[in-house]
Order: structure tokens, then sequence, then C-alpha cells
């Protein structure tokens, strides 16, 4: 079974780049524009990894993140935090935000291959 | 000298018994460097001896093999089945050396191949092209990591077990984990993360390299210290830095203060400090890790006899005692004798233990011939022993070698599949082997299991008819059938088929077993496997029977075999046309002891009928009364009774008499044949 990835950023370039990216890592890649639209994917089917912005409207990453640490089902999986922030520190508040890694954005496509197989191995 | 080298004999035969254990071992833990130091030890002391003793062969090949084992442990060759190959093999030449049996040639060859190729240069292009976990020269560096993942570090969505398998992959590690209360596979269900881990990494990476592999830690998650850029084989150097971290290095001991919650950080120091130095004795002195084993002697089982028959003749002589004090009624002398009558109990039992050896001395033997049978035969075998430890005769365990040989071999050659067949059936591709001991009451079970194709019944059942055992409409059970294969003769006809062809059939097994006075079950299901149960006593010196009166002999009857006893008219047993008895609702065959002995036969009075069971198969016995139990120490019969085949042996009774222990498997025999 392919491995099933949800992508949520606003701004459609980045995300279509994201998405083709994990595709071509042999994920199954599903899309969603803001927090919100993204809600109707963690209906409690199988999830191995969400990549998701932080600042968009709507809902941002930070509330979908502590949403989907809520639900029994999400509380485990990984989770990438898209960040223009350059806080050298990030790995600090990650631990504080419950997710797994924070990714600088713009990113590196060969550094974000290199997180997303190390977390998926 | 003639002692000397006996006793280097048997030194050596052991100690190559375990060294081929510890090959084994290594062939599945190839990064294990406690075995190749315990083998270079082995090697090195070998070489010694052997020297002392004359062997020059064996000096010489032990000492190539000590260059190649040196290597391997500055780890400049690796380990894999060439060593292991090469190895096994040079073990057998020296056991061959021992009794002058080698071919000259051939070790001559050994030698050779050994030198040349595993010397200083080849040994390093080799390694160069496996560049594995294995240690390397100098260029490695070895790191000391403390890993203390936050106890939420599942709800980031990490698995620490990720980070330590990527440290395996990058290096030679040695991993201490610190489980705490909960083991670390219950912590993950919990997904409570309590554990903390001491990583030693020797490794081409540097620093910043090995760190990276953390990516998704905080920096108070873990911690790499750089040790050393030397090899870690260099065992002083490593120390003489672990030392120095530990007594310099306040941040360790800080470090894992913080890494528990609930103990006290100094109780964590201390817990550390031990692991530490716990370590540190055990690397720096190889010696004393070896030393773990229990020292042995080497005693003939002649003097073991010798001792056993004293300690008999001394229980018999107690007990006679203790019948003469009773009767002159004198309180000291009363006491005096319950004392020395409880050290002679004492005494006793020490003494039987003396002749008991575990039995994984035989079964760890199999593990190399279920090894190279298996690769012989193409098949993947997984072998599992248990109940080394269980404890049993030296002369039932040597008794039992061949049929168990004999049976693993069965089992390797006909009973498990080749993987392709396997796979098609739905198996997992690799079979499995499982030797089994442990106790049930008094007896050793010693089963073995395969998960293979089961005996073929269909097969056994055509030849049974073939050879007119049973007639083509009889029904038989699969039970019957079963017993069929252990029948005397019965194997020829089926060598091709279901047994090794090797002109050993079971029913060579059944009677060795039953020599011992063991016995043997078989279960057996068409895909699924065989299950073969050998019953062992554990010791033929001393067993528990049943003392009972027939005419005015004394016979005592294994209490193993009796399944019940229960008083009855001799009128009701004998006046009638059969001999049958109903017990159980079955009629079961009956033999007089009186008649078989030639004594008087029953008039009408009141008998003992004691229902034998062999085998799941019962008979009755008639005598005239039981005396009671009486734990008997066997004595073998002379050579003038060794013809007949009703008494099994004797023993000394209490008032100086015989008493004779009956042969329950020839009255079997006996009675079913009476039925048929």
């Amino acid at each position: 079974m392919k491995k099933r990835v949800i992508v949520v950023e606003d701004f459609n370039t980045s995300r279509q780049i994201i998405k083709k990216t994990l595709e071509s890592m042999g994920y199954l890649v599903e899309e969603a524009a803001d927090g919100r639209e993204a809600l109707k994917y963690f209906n409690g089917s199988k999830i191995d990894l969400l990549v998701t912005d932080y600042n968009m409207p709507n809902m941002d990453g930070g509330s979908l993140v502590e949403y989907i640490r809520s639900k029994e089902e999400y509380k485990y999986i990984p989770i990438f935090v898209l960040s223009t922030e350059t806080n050298i520190e990030k790995q600090k508040k990650a631990k504080e935000a419950k997710i797994t890694s924070w990714i600088k954005k713009p990113f590196d496509i060969v550094e974000f291959k290199r997180i997303v197989e190390k977390v998926m191995a | 000298m003639d002692e000397m080298i006996k006793d280097f004999v048997t030194e050596v035969t052991d100690l190559l018994h375990e060294m081929e254990n510890d090959l084994i071992l290594l062939e599945k833990d190839p990064g294990n460097t406690d075995i190749v130091n315990k083998i270079f030890r082995m090697m090195h002391t070998l070489k010694g001896s052997a020297a002392m003793c004359g062997f020059r062969n064996i000096q010489d090949i032990t000492h190539a093999f000590e260059d190649v084992y040196e290597k391997i442990r500055e780890g400049v060759i690796p380990v894999d089945t060439t060593i292991i190959d090469i190895t096994l093999k040079g073990k057998d030449q020296i056991a061959l050396m021992l009794d002058n049996r080698n071919d000259e040639n051939e070790t001559n060859r050994l030698i050779n191949y050994l030198r040349s190729e595993f010397s200083n240069d080849i040994g390093h292009q080799f390694h160069n092209a496996n560049t594995d976990s294995y240690f390397t020269g100098t260029d490695d560096h070895l790191y000391c990591i403390l890993f203390t993942p936050d106890k939420e570090i599942f709800e980031r969505g990490i698995d620490p077990d990720k980070v330590i398998n990527e440290l395996k992959n990058t290096g030679s590690v040695r991993i201490v984990p610190h489980e705490g209360k909960k083991s670390w596979n219950r912590q993950k269900a919990d997904k409570v993360c309590l554990s903390k881990w001491e990583i030693y990494l020797s490794t081409l990476l540097s620093k910043e390299e090995v760190e990276s592999i953390f990516l998704f830690y905080d920096e108070s998650e873990f911690t790499v210290y750089s040790i050393s850029n030397g090899n870690p084989g260099d065992n002083e150097q490593l120390h003489g830095s672990l030392h120095k971290l530990y007594k310099s290095n306040k941040d360790w001991s800080d470090h894992i203060g913080k890494m528990t919650t609930g103990l006290s950080s100094n109780e964590n120091e201390d817990t550390l400090k031990k692991e530490v130095d716990r370590k540190l004795l055990i690397d720096t002195n190889p010696e004393s890790s070896a030393g773990d084993n229990d020292s042995t002697i080497n005693v003939s089982s002649r003097k073991l006899d010798e001792l056993m028959n004293l300690v008999s003749e001394l229980v018999t002589l107690t007990a006679s005692l203790e019948v003469f004090s009773s009767e002159i009624r004198h309180p000291r002398l009363q006491n005096t004798i319950e004392s020395v009558e409880k050290l002679t109990k004492r005494f006793r039992n020490n003494a039987l233990d003396l002749r008991l050896v575990p039995v994984g001395t035989l079964l760890s033997r199999f593990k190399r011939q279920v090894r190279d049978l298996s690769k012989e035969l193409d098949k993947n075998v997984n072998l599992i022993v248990e109940g080394q430890d269980i404890e049993i005769d030296k002369t039932i365990l040597k008794a039992i070698e061949n049929p168990l040989q004999h049976i693993i071999r069965n089992s390797l050659d006909h009973g498990i599949e080749k993987e392709t067949e396997r796979v098609a059936k739905g198996k997992t591709p690799a079979g499995l082997l499982k030797i089994a001991a442990f106790y049930s009451g008094a007896n050793v079970l010693l089963q073995v299991q395969d998960d293979g194709n089961g005996i073929n019944l269909e097969r056994v059942k055509e030849c049974a008819i073939e050879k007119g055992y049973i007639t083509p409409d009889q029904t038989v059970t699969e039970q019957e059938l079963i017993n069929l294969t252990m029948e005397p003769g019965f194997t020829t006809a089926l060598n091709t088929t279901i047994v090794s062809g090797r002109g050993v059939g079971m029913d060579v097994v059944k009677k060795e077993l039953n020599r011992v006075g063991g016995s043997l079950e078989i279960f057996t299901e068409k895909n699924l496997g065989t299950s073969i149960t050998m019953k062992l006593p554990t010791t033929l010196t001393i067993i528990d029977t049943l003392m009972v009166d027939v005419g005015s002999t004394r016979i005592l009857i294994p209490l193993l075999d009796i399944e019940y006893c229960y008083q009855d008219k001799s009128s009701a047993i004998f006046n009638k046309d059969n001999r049958y008895v109903q017990y159980k609702n079955y009629p079961i065959p009956v033999v007089s002891l009186r008649q078989k002995f030639r004594y008087k036969d029953y008039e009408n009075q009141e008998v003992m009928v004691i229902i034998i069971n062999k085998f799941e198969n019962r008979y009755a016995v008639v005598a005239d009364h039981i005396i009671g139990e009486y734990q008997a120490v066997i004595k073998p019969l002379g050579e003038l009774f060794i013809n007949q085949p009703y008494f099994s042996g004797g023993s000394i009774m209490v008032d100086g008499k015989l008493s004779l222990i009956l042969d329950t498997n020839f009255l079997f025999n006996q009675a079913i044949r009476n039925k048929i």
C-alpha cells in the first residue's frame, strides 16, 4: 500500500512543487489550500505524513497541528511544518509544538527529500 | 606422559566442541567481538598446550588460525561465511589430529591457504571490498553517544528506533539500552519513551555527520562525545578515554541524572558507575568473562560407577544399622544413627548428581550437524534448542546420541521441504527444527519437532499391506500406522521413502531407547510436521519401585510403569477361558507372575492386580501382596543371569537380601504377543 501524505499550503505553486516531489518518491499525495480544507482528510483514514505551511488563511498551521494531535488516530503521525522563520532553536520549538521538524522555506528539494525519507523509513 | 596426553585429548575435545558452538553463534552475529576474542584465546590455548604435548601439527594449524583471528580482532578481516567455514574445517582437522587420523596434505593445504589468503595486504583489500560495519583500521572515529529522547517523543511523530537503526548502518556499534522499569516494546506500545541509550559507535563519519543523524531531535536529547580517532580494538586507549570521560567529565553524570524521572540522580549515577565499571572490568579482563563457565574436571565413568557402588552399599548398611538400633533402643545410638542416615542420604543424592550432565553438551553437537546438513541439502532451516540445562545421566545421554542423530537427519532430509516447496505451500521459507528438553515427573523428555511434510502415512499403509502386517480391508488408526514404523524389520521396506535410507530405522531408535529405559512417541500431521518425543529416565542407577511378593520372592516393579492397583479374587481372574481383565471397560491381557516364575498356582485367594502402562498400552500382572514403595539402587545382574529376559537388574534390601527388578518391557512384549 502506498503511503499517504497530506500537503497543506495556500500558495499553489509551492503546493504543486511539494506534491510533485512527493509523488516522484512514490507517495500518494492529497492537497489542501488551508487548514480548514485539510480537516476533511482527517476523518479516520490512514495518513502517514502531514506537510503543512504555517501561515495560511482560515486555519493556520499551528491550529491545524493542535487539532490533529488532539485526535487519537493522528497523535503519533509525523508532521513537517514549513516556515520562513530562520530560528536556530527550531527543534526546541518543534518539541513544544509537537511536530517532527520544521522545514525552512524556500526549501532545497534534495534536503526535503532526505528529511521525508528519513521519517518514512 | 601417557596420562598427560590423555588429559590433553579430553580437554581439547571439549574445547573444540565449545569452539564449534561459538563459531555457529558468530555466524549469526558476526559483529560479536566477544566471540572473536574467545576463539582467538582458544586457538592460543590450543597452540600452547599442543606444543607441550608434542602435537606439532596442531601447534602449526592453531598458529595460523591465531594469526587470522588476530586480524579479525584488529578489524582487518571481517567475519563472514568463508571465515566460519574455514575455521570449522580447521576444527575438524584438529579433532582428527588428536587421533592421528588426519591427512597431512590436507592440513598443509589448509595452513597455506590461511597464510596466503589472510596475509596483511590481501586482508586490507578484502576489507575494502565489503566496507560493511566492521571495525576498520585507524581511520575510524569512536564516539560515545548519550541518547535521551523526550518522554513524549512519539507525539512528535518520531520513533527512536529509526535513529538507532540508522546508526547501526553507519559503522560498528555497541548499544547499551537503559530501559528502566518498562521494557522498550512496552514503552513503544504505550507511546511513552522512558528509555535512554548509551551508544558506542565506530565509524568513518565525522562528528557533524553523526549529529546530523539526530536531525529531528533537540540538542538536549542527545550528546555525541568523540572518544578517540584510533581503533576501538585498542582496548587500553578506549578504556583510558572512557575512564577519563567518566571521571573528569561532569557532564556525563549530569546528563544521566536528567535522563530519568522518578529515580534520584544519585541512584542514577551509581547505576551508571556500576555499568561502566562492569564494562571496563569485562573488557579489560577477558579471562574473567570466560571464567563464568563452571570450572570442571573430567572423571572417568568407571570411577563414578565405583563411587556409586560404594554409596549404595553405604545406604544399605545404614538402613540395616537403623533396624539394629531400633531393636537395642539406645537413645544416643539412635540419635547418631539418625544423623548418619541423613548424611548418607545427602551423600547419595550428591553422588547421583555427579553422573548427571546437561543435555546441552549433546545438543550443541547437533547445531553443527544441522547447519552442515541443511547446507548440503540446500534447505533453509532455523534450529531452536531449548532446555540445554536439563540434566540427565551421562550413560543415557550417550545412548541416545545415535537415535537423536537419526531423528534429526530424518527431519531435515524428509521432513522439512525445500524453500520453493515451502513457499508454494504457503509456509515460511525457512523450516523450523526445534529440539527441546524438559522435565516431566522423574523423566526427561527430549522432543524433536519440525514443521515439514509429516510422515507419509498412506505410504506406510501401502508398505504395511505389502509386508503383510495388515490386510487391505483392515481399518487401522493413524497411531497404529505410526507404531508400525517402529516395528522391527519394517524399516527396510520404507528405507527409500520415509527413513533416511542409511539402514537404521525407527525400530533401532526404539530399541536403543528401550535399552536405557526410555520410550518413544511420534505425532505427525500431514504438511504440518512431525514431533518425536523421547521419554528418558534421569538416571539409571536409582529408580522408584513397588515391592511385591510372589511366592517366596520379592520383586520390584518400576513405579513409573504402574498405572493402577487393585485387589481381587484369583478365581475371578484365572478361572475362565481367557486371560483378560476388565479395566476401564477395556479388556487387557493379564500375566500371572506365579505362573511365569513356576510357583504353585493360586488357590482361590485374594491377589493384587497391578495395571502396567507401557507406551499407552496396558497389561496386568498378578502378584500375591504389595509390600510398599521402595527406592532401589540398581545393580546389574551377574553374568549368569545375562540370558534371562525377565529382570533388568537387582537391588539389595535393608536386610541384605536381594530383590529382582521386573523388566516391564519384556513382559509387555509377551503379553501383547499372547493377545495376538
